[in-house]
């Protein structure tokens, strides 16, 4: 029997532990993340009762569930997203808490949960490819490794909220092109991966590493459960350590194998099985139970996290929905507006917030008409984004680029007039088809 | 004496080599936010000191050399430290600034150590100390800021804490000393931060007044023998006489502490207003403009910018991860009320959320209508009380028993090795930050004309008095300065020779005052000065031939001249000598009068504290020699 005080005292605990792995999403605007402002307009649209704007977008309905009942509850799109993450974050560490409690107790649940949430793999699944599907599938997994440990109607009820939450979560992820990797050996080992003072977004490579403090505990743990510890409180540890680190390897190899999304999963999947196993080590080694030195390994996921809990943010407005989709879901116009009064002998600015969707093979050019009735053109612009200083095969998946664009409209022009905006190959001419249909927007309309 | 038997007093004076280790390096951090001004502070100080002035009010070559009563204002004690350490030591300016950082950061350890090891023992004082040295934004205060002020006074606040402790728990005139010293030495080292910390020491010395008074007023016999005196109410006057008498000694301290750095204090307070304040608190001072986001608080991400506008500072203002998750920890121990330990754990975690919450914008109202936190001027200076309680709750989890598990370790040794391993983690989590940014000097160097320079590109130092209507960008001394010439004399000759009933001849010059001999061929003729105008500034008429003096006034905003406010100082119609001097107005002489009696009622104490030192010594060796007596 766990006493409930120390339950408690040891869950506040975790929940003050875990307030440095979610405080950068307290950060005005949204991760510099690949998926740019596309969980938003998602959610969005999930609001609107109409599906996800692109296929691209690693999350389905289950995944903005809670982020769509946040909304409803008054949030804004950014901030219900992020709550919703913070939510699946701190679910995500209480489950892992309560199984590896009912394990092995209460120091080592919240041993378990630092482990697990401070694995610069998670951090960057979160922070840099934005992946709110994975969380909730990672507490999806966490719920039916916890079900093993139950008994009777708990463990059905348990199993079945973890394999519906993996289960739902699943195929989108599984689908979507903005997490494909491959992983090698070397990456699941990289020891520091960035023992310097940077910040993480699109430019940093995904960090593949399960950490030191996580391997080196592990390595630990296997050496004690293998070698057998004549030290070990109860005989629980020795019973249930193999088949969670055999089960973690199993993992961990499959990912090295595999490609697409599935390495991401795999990864993820194995790192809260270490974790959990990880933990044992307090079992198996009771004096480490002592508070100092509890203290001094609840502190090492943290210092072994690098720079993941700095990831880059920006902040821009985000409609109910974006301006355009242009080509194959290749370039969203999140947003454009006019600047100055559209008349004759007057020069007007077109503001324009852009997302790479894709990476992009060609550099296109913008234009943008300011046209009369008939649809003749009084004035133009025709160019690269900014000033020719990002073409927009430099641009990243994920990457927001603001751009301005001034045009002059003739003082002789007729008085009403209308501005076109969209997208072409100048070497073809050929313009890039918009999926709402046609091949310029209207801006002033 | 018992502090340098110490092995653990050692241990943590050592491991401050690591944050002491980027000031051993060649070259100087001149890019750092207040590196430049640390270097010329220390040769202005030294300037006034070659004259003998050992606190000088007037800093002859700020403002393009009109000059500005800078320490009047400012607390003086890092930039003495440094001119001390800069005269004593075969040290340049540069140096000599390193120096002083690095003598801060080893009295930072000391002074924690003493405290928590009052409070904690001495393991729990050597991880105190390391915490102390390295949280994050004491790093962000040597090595970013190079807030020389900032970091004395920092290093100073354990040794309030600790002195004030003494004095509740041993109540004599050693103690009292002991508190008035160290309060005084805040007070001297940076004015905000003793603003800051005041409340704090004030709140900590009523938990020690009212611990104390409970704790001795429930051991009497009279409490625990007689329930009825207790039932009649006697319970709380007995408390509260215990309470005062414990009370005495301390506060007798602090307010020594004020009287002592009274000469300091009372100018400071009287005369602020005779400057230009808008240069410290108006536009980028804004303090709405530079709140820390919740974020901030736990960002690990470390930059050598300045503060600025929105989330997106390159300066840190994180609490630090590895302290963090110790006050949580400690948190956790005070959930399972330790003994004797709870309420102090308690306070400093009250004064960590506190601190915390009053760099964010969640604290506006306070900001906005509590003119004390606003003078603060950036709201993440409260994150000195933060870092202030980080480091003494870095130990607490060392207090914390678990019955199952923590057995008292076998060997002396193994009890060392976990205060020393949470050490060691703090300061790996820090060492990511311990690096000084070394560039190349700029033009002029750490010269006056490097001085006049400064003023020029940055802006800074060019603080103007009261009477000035606008900021002075250039001057003719500062052409002086530039071409290495030396200044002779400060008087403006454009305007004397431009004025055919005025002649001045300067006979005597020094960075306070000035002797010229004048001849006005007309009433009313002013002699005009290139120096700024502030209380204090006196005139001297004398006799050209005698040196009799013929009239002693003090200058006032009348004379002077626009659009800079400098002194413009009339003189009567034929020859006569003239010596302008920066004197002591009556508030400096009263402020002066209070802080050398304080000395001596010091002194006093100090000597009566030591004879019953000796006396209680010698009487408990006599009853150890006659246990029948």
């Amino acid at each position: 029997m766990h006493s409930r005080r120390k339950t408690i005292g040891a869950l506040v605990l975790l929940m003050l532990l875990m307030i440095p792995a979610w405080a950068p999403l307290t950060r005005p605007g949204l991760p510099a993340w690949r998926p740019g402002a596309l969980p938003v307009f998602n959610l969005y649209a999930l609001g609107r009762g109409e599906g996800p704007i692109t296929n691209l977008s690693p999350d389905g309905p289950a995944a903005l569930l809670p982020a769509h009942l946040l909304h409803l509850a008054g949030l804004d799109g950014v901030a219900a997203i992020k709550t919703s993450l913070i939510l699946a974050l701190i679910l995500l560490a209480l489950i892992i808490f309560f199984w590896a409690r009912t394990l092995w107790g209460e120091k080592a649940g919240a041993l378990a949960a630092m482990l697990a949430v401070y694995t610069p793999a998670l951090l960057s699944a979160l922070f840099i490819q934005g992946a709110l599907a994975l969380l909730w599938l990672l507490v999806g997994v966490g719920l039916i490794g916890w079900s093993l440990e139950m008994r009777g109607w708990r463990r059905w009820l348990t199993l079945l909220a973890g394999v519906a939450l993996a289960g739902l979560n699943a195929p989108p992820l599984l689908h979507s092109p903005l997490l494909a990797s491959s992983v090698s050996l070397s990456q699941l080992f990289e020891p520091p991966w960035f023992w310097d003072v940077r910040t993480i977004g699109l430019q940093t490579p995904v960090a593949w590493s399960l950490g030191l403090p996580l391997l080196g505990m592990t390595i630990i743990v296997a050496w004690l459960a293998f070698a057998g510890s004549s030290r070990a409180d109860d005989a629980t540890p020795t019973r249930t350590l193999p088949a969670l680190l055999i089960l973690a390897l199993f993992l961990l190899l499959d990912a090295l194998v595999a490609s697409g999304t599935l390495p991401l999963i795999f990864v993820l999947s194995a790192s809260l099985l270490l974790a959990v196993a990880a933990a044992g080590l307090l079992a198996l080694t009771p004096v480490l139970k002592t508070p100092a030195l509890w203290a001094a390994l609840l502190l090492l996921p943290l210092l072994g996290v690098g720079p993941a809990l700095s990831p880059d943010f920006v902040s821009y407005p985000i409609p109910e929905q974006p301006a355009a989709i242009f080509g194959d879901q290749q370039i969203m116009l999140i947003d454009a507006g006019l600047e100055g009064e559209l008349a004759p002998g007057q020069t007007v600015t077109v503001r324009a917030v852009w997302q790479a969707l894709q990476p992009i093979d060609f550099d296109y050019n913008i234009f943008i008409h300011i046209v009369d009735d008939a649809g003749n053109a009084v004035a133009q612009f025709d160019g690269q984004p900014r000033k020719g200083s990002r073409p927009m095969t430099s641009w990243l998946p994920g990457e927001i680029i603001s751009d301005a664009y001034q045009l002059s409209i003739p003082a002789d022009a007729p008085a009403s007039l209308h501005v076109r905006m969209g997208l072409y190959n100048w070497q073809t001419l050929d313009r890039l088809p918009l999926a709402a249909g046609g091949d310029a927007l209207p801006i002033s309309d | 004496m018992k502090t340098l038997r110490s092995a653990s007093f050692w241990t943590a004076m050592l491991l401050t080599i690591f944050a002491i280790a980027p000031f051993l390096k060649p070259g100087y951090f001149w890019a750092a936010h207040d590196a430049r001004h640390d270097v010329y502070f220390i040769l202005q100080y030294n300037i006034t000191w070659n004259e003998g002035i050992l606190f000088p009010r007037w800093s002859p070559d700020w403002a393009f050399g009109y000059g500005y009563p800078f320490f009047n204002i400012y607390a003086p004690g890092a930039t003495f430290l440094g001119t001390l350490l800069y005269r004593l030591l075969p040290l340049t300016l540069e140096n000599a600034v390193k120096a002083t950082f690095i003598v801060t950061l080893l009295i930072s350890a000391w002074a924690m150590w003493l405290f928590v090891r009052d409070w904690l023992g001495e393991r729990a004082a050597l991880v105190a100390a390391v915490a102390y040295v390295y949280v994050p934004y004491h790093l962000v205060d040597v090595y970013v800021r190079a807030a020389m002020a900032e970091s004395l006074a920092l290093a100073l606040l354990p040794l309030s804490l600790w002195a004030v402790r003494r004095a509740v728990r041993h109540p004599n005139a050693l103690n009292v000393v002991l508190v008035a010293l160290a309060y005084a030495a805040i007070h001297l080292s940076s004015n905000l931060v003793a603003l800051l910390f005041t409340p704090v020491l004030g709140l900590y010395l009523l938990l020690l007044v009212c611990q104390r008074a409970g704790a001795t007023h429930l051991m009497r016999p009279s409490f625990r023998q007689n329930e009825a005196l207790v039932k009649a109410g006697k319970r709380g006057s007995e408390f509260l006489a215990s309470g005062a008498s414990h009370l005495l000694a301390p506060a007798a301290g602090l307010i020594l502490g004020v009287t002592l750095a009274a000469f300091f204090i009372l100018p400071a307070l009287a005369e602020k207003n005779f400057v230009n304040l808008s240069q410290w608190y108006g536009g980028y001072y804004d303090f709405h403009e530079h709140f820390v986001y919740f974020a901030q608080l736990f960002d690990p991400r470390w930059g050598y910018g300045i503060s600025t506008p929105g989330p997106n500072d390159s300066l840190s203002y994180q609490l630090g991860l590895a302290l963090f998750a110790l006050a949580a920890l400690a948190f956790w121990v005070w959930l399972h009320r330790p003994k004797g330990k709870t309420a102090e754990i308690g306070f400093w975690l009250v004064i960590l959320l506190g601190g915390a919450w009053l760099t964010t914008a969640a604290s506006t109202l306070a900001w906005d209508y509590v003119p004390m936190v606003s003078m603060a001027q950036f709201p993440w200076r409260y994150l000195t009380l933060a870092a202030l309680s980080l480091a003494i709750l870095a130990p607490v989890i060392l207090i914390a028993a678990d019955r199952a598990t923590d057995r008292p370790p076998d060997h002396p040794t193994a009890s060392w090795l976990i205060p020393l391993m949470l050490s060691g983690l703090i300061i790996f989590a820090s060492s990511r930050y311990l690096n000084i940014q070394v560039t190349d000097p700029p033009p002029g160097g750490a010269t006056l004309a490097g001085l006049m320079e400064f003023e020029r590109s940055s802006d800074e130092m060019t603080g103007m008095t009261s009477t000035a209507d606008e900021v002075a960008a250039w001057s003719p001394i500062a052409d002086l300065h530039t071409a290495g010439l030396p200044v002779t004399t400060q008087v403006d000759y454009g305007l004397v020779q431009a004025n055919p009933n005025l002649a001045v001849d300067a006979r005597e010059h020094s960075v306070t005052s000035e002797t010229v001999r004048v001849w006005a061929g007309a009433p009313g003729q002013r002699v005009p000065f290139y120096r700024q105008w502030y209380p204090g500034w006196t005139a001297t008429l004398m006799d050209p031939d005698t040196g009799e003096v013929r009239q002693r006034f003090a200058l006032t905003p009348d004379d002077t001249r626009p659009p800079y406010g400098l002194l413009d100082v009339p003189v009567p119609e034929g020859d006569s000598l003239l010596r302008i001097s920066f004197e002591n107005t009556p508030i400096r002489t009263i402020g002066n009068a209070i802080s050398i009696l304080t000395v001596l009622l010091l002194l006093g104490l100090l000597v009566w504290g030591g004879v019953q030192r000796f006396r209680r010594v010698a009487n408990s060796k006599s009853e150890i020699r006659n246990p029948k007596s």
